[in-house]
């Protein structure tokens, strides 16, 4: 496994609050390969943005790992200690979070906080610095770089900060960059710039990605495979493909049907939804997580954890009725969900 | 037109807010109409004028200028008292669950407040009706008494929606009702906005920027850019033959939701204008690939019967 540049291994992270422990992420394991882009899908709550806040270890009191190794390169994060991490974040790996107004200074000029990383890193020169920042604004696609330096972030448009912030993370060509719902808030139109922006960047410069979202249809636009989560634990991994065409997973198949299909005559076909609502993670169900609201939900899905069924070389699903014991196959039975 | 039951209809609106001594033109001559019973889907980019068209309708905004039809009466230019009687015709849902509830209220005051302001029901009766629109909004009669914070987000949704259905209005204005949701919430409030309208003959102006969403529900869909409509068409008509440049590069932009359609070039470059400084002309020419002359001379009109379009190539 030389290629992959980031390894999870059974990540556990919790929030100490004084309600109790709420377990955000829950034996999470899974890696990301060289040059390749890894989707987060999820909804709000299940514990995708733990997941990469957990790998930055920029956690916020009172979350803390408990258990678990993050392999960045071999080594493992979770031991490094706060000046090693401070090296490395910003240098390696760095990210890029989904609110572009909030997240940047606003009382800095954008050429001074392009800069910061690199003076941060390396011992360059301020000028020289602004020179690679300009650099960097063009790369990202803002005319008028060196002029653009010296503006303010509110001078700025919603997709041009997040640009902004794209160079920034840029800044010291990091390895591993993590976008945390990075179009969120933007509109379609500036969302498909910044998703074609990306894989662009990510071609030119060879790097990794982790996008965190809740869009479908971001993911199946960039990514290379898919991490399914729900109520903080794994339910299925696969690459694009076999997420959109031969999911293994209740929860990802009612993912899908739940939005409305683009192509071909969408009326008069009524949306699926999936019932209930997400679990509530200081009591989160014994069993399955995604239990309560599954129409296959069985006497063991509410009581066991399930298990984790390899369906090909790279495609894994957590589900009871994947278990060679289930009553009626699911796999052999085809997806029950046409879509 | 005379043979379509039209319940709403909106005849050059003008709405512009004044910022120092220019003035931000965010809706400018816009006019529609809505049959009884069916979905109007407003789209376009954030800033378009989308909300603030809602909400000059619903008289949050008093217009500038223009013509708001409720069942043929203009209320356009109507004070605050003689508007009562339209406000329980019509009513809104707003985008964010979370402002648009008043937390110290508990869930039975929240929907009964109109209930007192209409004087609809009898004292006695209003907890009856109360826990009948919660079921209707599939919450139960045990929520009645509960905080909006002990809800989830498409919860709130459904309380916002009960509320709204409260004084059994012909028309409601959806505001972005499931953008601030999970998607697999989006599809039940969706499902539920859908049942609601063939159960009670519901009629609704429905905005958002998911532009598949809107599809799914919308009959018709206007297309929004800086404050005018330059595309009114079916939905499914504008989905299969967009024909204003803009229309199309915002489709283009739509996620394809399936790894195996490659999506094609992307054809909106660059920001929306500031709407303070609006271009010349046609609004979209500084972003469209067809500009002409013309474009930066004369503003187009919406033209066409069925398939109206505002771009000068189709006229």
């Amino acid at each position: 496994m030389e290629d992959n540049i980031l390894e999870i291994k059974n990540l556990s992270t919790s929030f100490f609050t004084h309600l109790g422990e709420v377990k955000a992420v829950r034996d999470v394991s899974f890696s990301v390969e060289k040059g390749k882009v890894l989707g987060i899908v999820g909804e709000s709550g299940s514990g995708k943005s733990v997941t990469a806040l957990s790998c930055m270890r920029i956690l916020q009191e009172p979350g803390r790992i408990v258990g678990g190794e993050i392999l960045f390169k071999g080594e493992d994060l979770g031991k490094k200690s706060n000046k090693e991490m401070r090296a490395i974040r910003g240098n390696d790996i760095s990210m890029i979070f989904q609110n572009p107004m909030s997240s940047m200074n606003a009382v800095l000029r954008v050429g001074d906080q392009l800069t910061e990383p690199l003076m941060e890193h390396t011992s360059i020169s301020k000028k020289d610095a602004m020179k690679r920042a300009a650099e960097l604004l063009s790369l990202v696609q803002i005319p008028d770089a060196e002029k653009r330096l010296r503006a303010y972030p509110h001078e700025f448009s919603g997709g041009m900060r997040q640009r902004a912030m794209i160079a920034m993370a840029l800044a010291c060509d990091p390895e591993l960059l993590i976008a945390d719902e990075p179009t969120t808030a933007l509109d379609v139109t500036t969302q498909s710039q910044i998703i074609k922006l990306l894989s662009d960047i990510r071609e030119k410069l060879g790097m990794s990605i982790i996008l965190i979202t809740h869009d479908l249809g971001v993911v199946a636009e960039i990514c290379d495979s898919v991490v399914v989560m729900y109520g903080s634990m794994i339910m299925e991994e696969a690459p694009v493909d076999d997420i959109f065409h031969n999911a293994c997973h209740p929860y990802t198949l009612g993912l899908l049907n739940s939005i409305p299909v683009v192509t071909g005559d969408s009326k008069n076909t009524r949306l699926e939804p999936i019932p209930g609502t997400p679990p509530n993670l200081l009591q989160p169900p014994p069993g399955c997580p995604f239990a309560p609201r599954c129409a296959y939900a069985m006497k063991v899905c509410t009581e066991k954890a399930p298990q984790n069924t390899q369906i090909s070389d790279n495609h894994r699903s957590m589900c009871w009725l994947l278990h060679e014991d289930a009553p009626d196959n699911f796999l052999k039975r085809g997806n029950p969900i046409v879509r | 037109m005379s043979d379509k039951d039209i319940v709403l209809q909106v005849k050059n609106l003008v709405k512009y807010f004044p910022v120092k001594r220019q003035s931000i033109k965010a809706v400018d001559d816009v006019s529609f109409s809505v049959e009884r019973g069916t979905t109007l889907g407003l789209v376009g980019e954030s800033g378009c004028g989308k909300s603030t068209t809602a909400r000059s309708i619903i008289r949050l905004y008093k217009p500038d200028s223009g013509d708001i039809l409720i069942d043929g009466e203009d209320i356009s230019g109507l004070s605050r008292k003689q508007l009562l009687p339209y406000r329980k015709k019509m009513q809104m849902i707003f985008q964010d669950p979370y402002s648009s509830l008043n937390e110290r209220m508990t869930v039975s005051d929240i929907i009964s407040e109109s209930l007192l302001v209409h004087n609809i029901c009898a004292p006695k009766d209003r907890k009856d009706h109360v826990i009948s629109l919660l079921n209707k909004v599939g919450l139960s009669a045990g929520h009645a008494n509960r905080y909006p914070h002990e809800f989830s987000g498409g919860q709130r949704q459904r309380i916002g929606i009960a509320r709204a259905l409260a004084v059994q209005p012909e028309i409601i204005l959806c505001d972005e009702p499931i953008s601030a949701l999970d998607v697999s919430i989006q599809a039940q409030v969706i499902n539920m906005l859908e049942d609601l309208q063939s159960e009670l003959g519901l009629t609704y102006l429905f905005i958002a920027h998911d532009l598949s969403m809107v599809r799914h529900i919308s009959k018709q869909m206007g297309v929004m850019y800086l404050g005018k409509i330059i595309e009114l068409v079916d939905s499914e008509e504008l989905y299969k033959n967009p024909l204003h440049p803009y229309s199309k590069g915002l489709l283009a932009a739509n996620p394809t939701q399936d790894p195996r359609i490659t999506k094609g070039d992307i054809l909106l470059k660059g920001d929306v204008p500031s709407p303070l400084d609006v271009p010349s002309g046609c609004r979209f020419r500084t972003r469209c690939n067809y500009a002409k002359p013309i474009c930066s001379e004369i503003e187009p009109e919406l033209k066409g019967t069925d398939h109206q379009v505002a771009c000068h190539l189709y006229q």
